[in-house]
């Protein structure tokens, strides 16, 4: 097989042409290493590369496929990873100056159960400082590029990981989400970006940012894809079923809040992915959400409360070396009241229900913006008004954040391109523990589109 | 809550002066975010919630 047919491979196909012996480890390890460094560098996607290690374990890999040994479901496979997922002995700077030469002395759950399942790891990739903006903004590191259009950000915090996976350089990729960072790269590069709900993923050995809110999940390229990844990581089976059609399934669209900022070309897109499901044989209601404004005010204070105490010693000794638009999201957290905190944590699950009887109501799913404006040029979200800057970070994370407070599983779905070309997508969001019917349905969504199928130019693929 | 108020705080109890010269900018932030939880707090939060509550709704959500 020739490499841009290697590269062109989703992680199914990958995983089945190993599997097969189509490629060998070696050969898909070289090419996703050739183009890490080559396009992952050019668009800003990668932190650090183990090649040589990489290298030995695609020949062991093969080795073992030889023996005729039992193989594990991504046995060969190459991921990298964000910036924030430990692996012993080696460095994790979290997207920071303050950490750049931090060594883990242990291995996330998470990495270790991909090991297990046969995956390689090749590495770790950008991110926005301390997994702190919706944009991928890294002010030490400089800005991960997406590669529909490099003057665009890729969104992030999960940038390098969205980035990495659009372009073809590996076929799905962890990240994590605390107010959007898997979504936000899912919409913007054009992928299922799938926040599990909170707690099934282990997130041990993961750099936390806000231990109530963080969530690790796939950033990939299809549902299908998705699955596989979300059943290695969290140990449970989410392809069983996922043929099996989404008819009689109820989808409701919440109005109100989620409708106020969107943008005409958006709302296009969304009322058109609505009519596919539609076809698909699924149940459309309309719903009204609660007061979202109380929902995102419990979500800045969990978040930031927890991010200060965790930065407390760094804000104190090192506050030169964040980026201002970072700390100036966590510094909040120092001037809250323990009993406010409490009662964030306290309302949760009873807002969580209310949000749920709102928002989905009968149905199984609600359908949402991902993000609600056209994907925004790195020089808005970083040059000019400081007020206006602030303004599109806002928009970005409008119907994101409130998710993670109520802790519910939701994913991004690719379904269009604006007209600067850049991609659109929906979100599916469900009750706690849903993921399986969360993942049937954008299967059957992308088996009716072709979304998920376009290329970017800088994948250097056509 | 005052600037004074809120810079004493930074710097006395959480010691961290540099925070103190830049509090203007979140002051309105936390004001707000705190008078709309406590304002809720009062107003629906069960007298014997509690923080696990939402670990112990979510296990009882889990049906797989």
């Amino acid at each position: 097989m020739q490499v841009t047919q290697i590269a062109a491979l989703d992680l199914s196909a990958l995983a089945k042409a190993i599997a097969d012996g189509e490629v060998t480890s070696v050969e898909a390890t070289a090419v996703a290493l050739n183009r890490l460094v080559s396009i992952g560098h050019k668009l800003n996607a990668v932190v650090r590369l183990d090649n040589a290690r990489a290298m030995d374990a695609a020949a062991a890999a093969d080795k073992l496929r030889a023996s005729g040994a039992a193989l594990p479901p991504l046995h060969g496979v190459p991921l990298a990873h964000k910036d924030l997922f430990y692996r012993a002995g080696d460095l994790s700077g979290g997207g920071s100056r303050i950490r750049a030469d931090f060594r883990a002395d242990v291995t996330s759950t998470a990495i270790a159960r991909l090991d297990a399942a046969g995956a390689l790891d090749l590495g770790r990739l950008q991110l926005a400082e301390f997994a702190m903006s919706p944009t991928g903004f890294n002010e030490s590191l400089g800005h991960a590029r997406n590669p529909w259009n490099p003057a665009h950000v890729p969104g992030g915090s999960s940038s390098g990981s969205g980035v990495a996976v659009a372009a073809r350089l590996v076929t799905a990729s962890l990240g994590t989400d605390t107010g959007g960072s898997l979504r936000h790269p899912g919409a913007m590069c054009g992928l299922i970006g799938l926040k599990p709900t909170w707690g099934l993923v282990p997130i041990d050995g993961v750099m936390p940012l806000s231990a109530s809110l963080d969530c690790a999940g796939p950033l990939t390229r299809t549902a299908k894809d998705a699955a596989s990844i979300l059943s290695v990581i969290a140990g449970r089976d989410y392809l069983k079923g996922i043929d099996t059609g989404i008819a009689g399934l109820r989808i409701a669209v919440p109005g109100g809040y989620y409708r106020e900022l969107l943008h005409p070309q958006i709302a296009t897109a969304l009322d058109e992915a609505v009519k596919t499901l539609t076809s698909l044989g699924t149940v459309v209601s309309e719903t009204t959400p609660p007061d979202m404004t109380l929902i995102n005010a419990l979500m800045q204070l969990v978040m930031s409360v927890e991010a200060a105490t965790i930065h407390r010693r760094w804000l104190i000794e090192r506050p030169q070396d964040y980026a201002d638009q970072v700390r100036a999201r966590i510094e909040p957290g120092l001037y809250y009241p323990a009993t406010r905190y409490v009662e964030a944590l306290s309302l949760r699950a009873q807002l969580a229900e209310a949000w749920i009887t709102a928002c989905i109501g009968d149905a199984d799913l609600a359908l949402l913006p991902a993000i609600s404006i056209p994907v925004p040029t790195i020089a808005a979200t970083t040059e000019g008004n400081p007020a206006d800057v602030a303004g599109v970070i806002g928009r970005l994370t409008h119907c994101t954040r409130g998710i993670n407070y109520l802790g519910l599983p939701a994913a991004s779905v690719p379904c269009g391109f604006d007209n600067a070309d850049l991609p659109i997508a929906f979100q599916l969001v469900g009750r706690p523990y849903c993921e399986a019917i969360m993942l049937r349905a954008a299967h059957a969504y992308q088996s009716a589109t072709d979304w998920h199928h376009r290329v970017p130019a800088a994948a250097e693929l056509n | 809550m005052s600037e004074d108020l809120l810079r004493q705080v930074v710097v006395e109890l959480n010691q961290a002066p540099e925070a103190a010269n830049r509090t203007a900018r979140a002051t309105a932030l936390v004001t707000d975010v705190n008078t709309r939880i406590a304002t809720e707090a009062l107003r629906a939060m069960p007298f014997d919630t509690s923080p696990y509550a939402y670990q112990a709704w979510l296990a009882q959500a889990d049906r797989s």
